[in-house]
């Protein structure tokens, strides 16, 4: 049964909010603060994954660039695995206004939608989520 | 109520035998690697997680995290550490380890 849900989010307070969400809704929660972490679980738990919300900006040794917007991985890869998908952030916050551009251009190359809850609203997250599994 | 305990090794199985001697909870057991898979499977109410600070400190950590992670708050985690080292036989006491899963 796919009822897991990955979260990827580096800051605690964020996933704890996320986390509530999740558990409201019935759904268990595994919640990842890195890229390795993210992909470590997605191996893991790829055939329980009900899907995936995450952010974009993760840090690299604890510091913001513009190359750090590495949660577009976590994108491709559930979409290459075909696990629903959405993300959370604030794309401009971190200077990073081509990240807006690189989802529209996924989700034309994969014929699949790619929802986007700005501003860490992860209670908005989670109602795109579900839409997209109700449509699909 | 049902116990997992993560420790693959011999103490593991020592602690098990102890809690299912004397309490008759069921106990379930789990190496490191597969604690939270396990978890989410088995939904526990107590999650014991032994650690060697010698060897596997730093994994320890890394399993009390992804657990807490995903457990809601009803969920008790204990993580009781011991020195290969130095303690050679059971390093632990057993009322301590029944304090630590809230059984005394």
């Amino acid at each position: 049964m796919k009822n897991i849900i990955l979260v990827v989010e580096d800051k605690i307070e964020e996933q704890m909010i996320a986390k509530n969400i999740v558990l409201e809704s019935g759904k268990k929660i595994i919640i990842a603060g890195t890229l390795e972490k993210a992909e470590e679980f997605i191996d893991k738990f790829n055939d329980k994954l009900y899907g995936i919300m995450t952010d974009i900006h993760l840090p690299i040794n604890d510091t913001w660039t513009e190359a750090s917007a590495n949660g577009l991985s976590v994108v491709i890869t559930a979409l290459r695995l075909g696990i629903p998908c959405v993300v959370c952030t604030d794309d401009v916050a971190h200077g990073a206004r081509y990240v807006a551009h690189i989802l529209s251009r996924l989700e034309q190359l994969s014929s699949r939608k790619i929802p986007t809850a700005t501003s860490k609203n992860w209670a908005d997250a989670f109602k795109k989520l579900s839409s997209l599994l109700e449509e699909s | 109520m049902k116990i997992l305990l993560v420790d693959n090794g011999i103490l593991g199985g020592v602690i098990e035998a102890i809690i299912i001697i004397s309490s008759k909870i069921p106990t379930i057991r789990s190496s490191h690697e597969d604690a939270l898979e396990t978890f989410l499977l088995e939904d526990p109410d107590r999650v014991l997680i032994f650690e060697s600070w010698s060897e596997k400190k730093e994994l320890s950590v890394t399993t009390a995290t992804d657990i807490r992670n995903s457990a809601t708050s009803e969920v008790i985690i204990k993580t009781i550490g011991f020195d290969r080292e130095k303690d050679l036989v059971l390093p632990i006491e057993l009322n301590e380890i029944l304090q630590a899963i809230n059984l005394v």
